[in-house]
């Protein structure tokens, strides 16, 4: 698929070529046209979001913008209008922005999609430097010097992280009324490795479920409830903090690059993966089943499974239990580990297109959804009134009759991929008070990486980083469920990943790192 | 004289002519136009500084390709899956249309006939599942039923997945292909077999001397364009009927797949045009030569 739309970029490139008109210029000419009917000549923002929820109904987006550009020129006093130019969901997402991009289409504000500094490499982005100190400014101040090195690459910022609880937990959600069938204290288990005797009683009790089953498609999680403050302390130094693309990484206070899947460390968590695995506790086959958590629990074939939250384990367990995961029932949430504060965990980034015309305007856009309450509280839950209501504690809720799946316009689930999430209202049943205090306070005590800013220019080792990346996919998640014995498997893993580069992509990522820790 | 007799045969000609522009305005725009994007295979391609102003890296883009050991497993995998499937394609599907043809027009060809194209019609996801249905290991069909309980991990063992993708190739094209041999073969003379039956030939005779014979050149312009496709390979087959699992990429991994999964996170243009550029490179070259090879051979029978 990846390959098709690569083809289809290099078709859409070469016409523009051909036509003999700089692209640039071509859609410059376009953006002329106003959005909306206006007398006076405006300029318009493009802004490109992410959905994870239905796709808006045509009329709700157009209302949504509507409101938009009405507070911008009334209350905000602002001389530009807003264009909503797409809702990409996430498989489409990352492809859409570079094939508009690619064609010389006009975008604005847009999602980096994790990979700010690929996209600053590609030509993709804009710089934010001229614009921090003025119409950044208050953004600038939310987030932070200190974040804003998440998104800086070759000296320059690209990319501003989302303000949001961005230190997460890792819980195990198992049923309740299979905890209190086997009479056990849950309040006793601190680690994964804890976990063995309760899921031991389980499985004697009910032999027909599996321990664990998997949250995400394909992986059970075992490694992700080892690997932050109170675990092995993995920084994936802007990899993905799944480990599925890790080309070197810095584990526990260590100033040293190492390959991750050749650590110790990763060894362990293979090795109780495996155990488990031949004890039967866990589900087999876990890497290419299609199922997860959604349909096993109703199934009744599942016990637990691990799940990572920025919220407390009452909201978890309450969120298992009210459907927004498609589960109900009474569940525990029992955390285990705290993500550190790395690269990775601020990789959630908004920039500036480079086809963007007026990068000033899309600035102040930024700075607005960053700090003002009511951009941010419309772009996300809609218009109140039509697309959600208020009580009287000032707590959001559906409409009389409506739900996620029935109004014309809700993001809700964009709350922690956008803006800043601690101006959003709280909305029954997603979030609460106490889950924002815990969140600031996770942010506030999270250990960060030495490396926190720092982030990784691969142009130097795409091809290395290619071909590692097809080793990776073939030996990870084989190993992380346990369904191979890592004494075998583990040391085939890392001469492959060796034949295929990896140490070179070390050594580039551990002089760069050095270059960052000199300045 | 003459120049007014060109002159009438153009003007003959001339809606045949106006008939083909709306073709060759389709592959001047889908097919010829993009050749032009193969400048990025050897490019750095940077989104600012556009196609033309990006700077060249000489033959950088093609090395991930073979970088690993890898390279020459999916190489391997894609070539002969690929004969296989020629191979055993076409002589199924040669099968199936005679039968089919044999059949004729009896109402029982009706049904038969949309049965063996509904596979055709399903979509990879579809038949993964299908697949994976059969071949799991907690609850699939094959342990579970036909093995009586058996505990094979089907998708952690490489050495079943040739005869399974092969299987499942054949199940979905099978139908599919045969159509165009029918079709071929209906255009066969009804009297050469009536005359072959006086004659006291046989069914299978009938078959060897008049059906093959008359479908050969549909069989070897087939055969040329599958084999120009040989370094190619249907990325649903590969990708989603294994269930991406990896323990299995020995045999399943192919040129499509491989290119995907080193490509998903970088997003390089350059690379991916490369990988087009390097198969339809080899795909052309063979295709030139296997048309060699039948213009010594059969000469009436040559694609070009």
């Amino acid at each position: 698929m990846k390959k098709l739309i690569a083809i289809a970029l290099v078709l859409v490139l070469a016409l523009s070529v051909l036509a003999c008109v700089p692209a640039q210029q071509a859609s410059e000419s376009e953006t002329t046209v106003p959005a909306t009917e206006q007398a006076e000549e405006k300029k318009t923002v493009y802004i490109t979001l992410l959905c994870m929820n239905n796709m808006p109904t045509k009329e709700g987006a157009q209302q949504v913008q509507d409101e938009l550009n009405r507070y911008l020129a009334e209350d905000a006093g602002k001389n530009y209008q807003v264009q909503i130019r797409d809702f990409l969901d996430l498989s489409s997402h990352m492809s859409g922005i570079d094939l508009a991009l690619a064609s010389g289409e006009e975008l604005g504000v847009v999602l980096t999609d994790f990979r700010t500094g690929t996209m600053a490499a590609n030509g993709q982005l804009l710089p934010l430097d001229p614009y921090l100190d003025n119409e950044l400014a208050g953004a600038k101040a939310l987030v932070g010097e200190d974040w804003l090195e998440a998104g800086t690459f070759n000296g320059e910022v690209y990319g501003l992280p989302v303000y949001k609880g961005v230190v997460c937990r890792t819980y195990l959600v198992c049923r309740k009324d299979i905890v209190d069938e086997v009479g056990f204290d849950v309040s006793a288990i601190k680690t994964i490795a804890d976990c063995e005797p309760l899921f031991t009683a389980v499985k004697a009790a009910h032999p027909e479920m599996d321990c664990i089953v998997p949250n995400d498609v394909g992986s059970l999680g075992i490694l992700l409830t080892q690997y932050g403050q109170s675990g092995y302390r993995f920084d994936f130094l802007g990899n993905n903090t799944y480990g599925t693309d890790s080309t070197g990484a810095l584990i526990g206070d260590s100033k040293t690059v190492v390959n991750f899947y050749g650590s110790d460390e990763f060894a362990a968590v293979c090795k109780l993966a495996y155990d488990w695995n031949q004890k039967d506790l866990m589900m087999k086959e876990a890497s290419v089943s299609p199922d997860t958590a959604t349909e096993l629990f109703p199934a009744g074939t599942a016990f637990s499974t691990i799940a990572i939250n920025a919220t407390s384990e009452e909201t978890v367990a309450q969120m298992f239990g009210n459907g927004a995961y498609g589960t109900s029932g009474e569940f525990v949430a029992i955390p285990l580990d705290t993500q550190m504060l790395t690269a990775s965990t601020l990789g959630l980034q908004y920039g500036i297109a480079s086809t963007c015309t007026c990068p000033n305007e899309a600035a102040d856009l930024m700075n607005l959804i960053w700090t003002d309450p009511y951009v941010m509280n419309l772009i996300v839950y809609g218009v109140e009134g039509t697309d959600y209501v208020v009580d009287a504690d000032g707590v959001a809720d559906w409409p009389e009759g409506q739900n996620v799946d029935t109004v014309p316009y809700t993001e809700i689930n964009l709350c922690g991929a956008i803006g800043n999430q601690f101006n959003l209202k709280l909305f029954k049943g997603n979030s609460s008070e106490a889950d924002l205090v815990l969140m600031e306070s996770l942010i506030e005590d999270a250990v960060a990486s030495s490396a926190m800013g720092f982030s990784f220019d691969a142009s130097n080792v795409n091809t290395e980083i290619a071909a590692v990346q097809t080793v990776i996919d073939q030996y990870f998640l084989p190993l992380v469920n346990g369904e191979v014995n890592p004494d075998e498997y583990l040391p085939q893993f890392v001469t492959a990943l060796e034949n295929a580069g990896i140490n070179k992509i070390i050594a580039e990522k551990q002089a760069q790192l050095d270059a960052y820790w000199a300045n | 004289m003459r120049k007014k007799r060109s002159a009438r045969r153009f003007k003959n000609k001339l809606p045949l002519l106006l008939m083909m522009i709306p073709g060759l305005a389709y592959f001047i725009i889908n097919n010829y136009f993009p050749m032009f994007g193969t400048v990025l295979a050897f490019k750095k391609f940077n989104y600012g500084k556009g196609i033309l102003g990006s700077e060249w890296n000489g033959l950088d883009n093609f090395k991930y390709l073979f970088q690993t050991n890898d390279a020459q497993i999916m190489l391997r995998n894609t070539i002969l899956y690929n004969i296989a499937f020629i191979v055993l394609g076409t002589v199924l599907s040669i099968i199936v249309a005679i039968a089919m043809h044999e059949i004729g027009k009896r109402f029982i060809a009706r049904i038969f006939q949309p049965v063996i194209v509904m596979p055709h019609l399903l979509s990879w996801v579809v038949v993964a599942y299908i697949v994976y249905a059969f071949f799991n290991a907690r609850n699939g069909f094959v342990n579970g039923v036909l093995l009586n309980g058996a505990n094979v991990s089907w998708y952690s063992e490489p050495k079943h997945w040739p005869y399974i993708i092969t299987a499942v190739y054949l199940w979905k094209f099978v139908g599919f292909n045969s159509i165009i041999y029918m079709s071929s073969m209906a255009g066969i003379n009804e009297e050469l077999f009536e005359a072959a039956r006086i004659d006291g030939a046989g069914k299978i005779k009938q078959i060897f001397c008049i059906t093959l014979p008359n479908i050969r050149p549909t069989v070897v312009i087939l055969l040329l364009m599958s084999i120009s496709k040989i370094f190619n390979s249907d990325f649903g087959l590969f990708y989603q009927i294994p269930m991406q699992s990896g323990l299995i990429y020995s045999t399943t991994q192919t040129i499509d797949t491989y290119v995907y999964h080193a490509l998903m996170d970088l997003g390089n243009v350059g690379m991916s045009a490369a990988a087009s550029l390097f198969q339809s490179t080899v795909g052309f070259v063979l295709v030139i030569g296997a048309n060699w090879l039948v213009r010594r051979i059969d000469p009436e029978n040559t694609l070009f």
